[in-house]
């Protein structure tokens, strides 16, 4: 049996060693955990950033890149949602102009792109229809101002001079996706309906796209 | 008396000398606390300077809940416990070196049971169940109360108290008329 002071010093020494052990212990945890969590931070700043390129590689949902849009599947008709990208295969024009009816259909991927591009386009680029400047404020408030409302010639700087009461020629143009899915812009003076909204173009607007579509 | 643990504090503080006052005091009751489960007393002093260097390595883990003692007797007897499942091997020892063996723990219990009665009880415990002797060793050796003995071998203080009352029983019957009066 050992003395006192032998079991002492065996009890200082081995309280050293567990120390040291136990500082071992936790840098070579710190050592093999240090890189893996780097590793880990690695992979997901990568897994991330390919995340961001995979919808960053399919076509983009500026109007500029033409049909690259997608559409609600609960409102088919509804303009570009920036979703799913949805390409378009077929235009189909129906116009009519006093009593004479215009038919087209293009069916060329490209070509319905680019007829894509410039309507969504034009669209866009129209302004937004203001029903009380269109039909004037009586309209509105019943009448109240039918004494100050009786001057039709007022111009109001809004709204062009044709829009919705001159030209009766109206165009429905349809395109459609593969799968059956399809966006109506309705053209009719200078107005373009769509299922969102009205907006109106400019004359020049207009010309562009009648020529565009082949109605000019 | 704190059982260590105003000393074992000192140390905290950096008192390095005060660990020894925790050494001298505990040191050789835990070692004979723990001969009594794994009867070698070698093996209970390694176990026991395994405890003790817990104490330094480990300075958090003990929060001053319980008494030292308990706290040391606590670990000693779970490291005990762990020896005993894991050894493996048994050691048959010579007679010969049998009979030093025999002197050495007789040497133990001279240092920690200094009272004469309380040797004489200790031969007569060797005879009771190990539980028995357990919770006579704590009560009566150490001077343990019953919650701190029930602390130390995991049980409740109701049987704690049932144990022991039974161990009396039976020392009774072992000691005869004497141990009515050393109990």
């Amino acid at each position: 049996m050992r003395n006192l002071e032998e079991c002492r010093a065996e009890i200082f020494r081995l309280g050293e060693e567990k120390i040291k052990t136990r500082r071992r212990k936790r840098s070579r945890i710190i050592a093999a955990c240090v890189p893996l969590c780097l590793c880990v931070i690695v992979c997901a700043v990568i897994v991330l950033n390919s995340g961001g390129q995979l919808y960053n590689d399919g076509p983009s949902c500026s109007v500029d890149d033409g049909p690259s849009f997608s559409v609600q599947e609960s409102y088919p008709d509804k303009p570009p949602v920036c979703s799913t990208p949805v390409k378009y295969v077929e235009l189909e024009i129906i116009s009519g102009t006093n009593g004479n009816p215009f038919y087209k259909k293009i069916t060329d991927a490209d070509d319905v792109s680019a007829l894509f591009s410039t309507v969504s386009e034009s669209y866009t680029n129209g302004s937004e229809l203001n029903f009380s400047a269109l039909l004037g404020e009586n309209y509105f408030n019943g009448g109240a101002n039918d004494n100050k409302g009786d001057n039709h010639d007022e111009v109001r700087p809004d709204v062009p001079p044709s829009a919705g009461t001159t030209d009766s020629r109206v165009s429905f143009i349809t395109f459609r996706t593969a799968d059956g899915q399809e966006v109506t812009y309705t053209l009719s003076s200078n107005l373009i309906y769509a299922k969102d909204g009205i907006r109106i173009i400019n004359n020049e607007e207009k010309q562009k796209l009648l020529n565009a579509l082949g109605l000019s | 008396m704190d059982n260590g643990a105003s000393s074992y504090r000192r140390f905290l503080d950096g008192d390095e000398s005060a660990f020894d006052d925790v050494v001298n005091e505990l040191f050789h009751k835990l070692v004979f606390f723990v001969d009594g489960y794994v009867h070698d007393v070698h093996a209970a002093e390694d176990i026991a300077i395994d405890v003790f260097s817990d104490l330094i390595s480990n300075r958090r883990r003990y929060n001053f809940k319980v008494t030292l003692k308990t706290f040391l007797f606590m670990l000693g007897r779970s490291r005990a416990l762990d020896y005993i499942k894991h050894r493996k091997v048994i050691n048959f020892v010579e007679l010969s070196q049998a009979e030093n063996l025999t002197d050495e723990s007789e040497n133990l219990e001279e240092i920690v049971l200094v009272d004469e009665k309380k040797r004489i009880v200790n031969g007569a415990v060797s005879k009771l169940s190990a539980d028995m002797r357990e919770v006579i060793h704590l009560i009566y050796f150490e001077d343990m109360t019953y919650e701190q003995a029930a602390k130390v071998m995991k049980k409740s203080r109701k049987q704690v108290d049932n144990l022991l009352y039974r161990a009396k029983k039976e020392l009774r019957i072992i000691l005869g008329e004497d141990g009515e009066q050393l109990l």
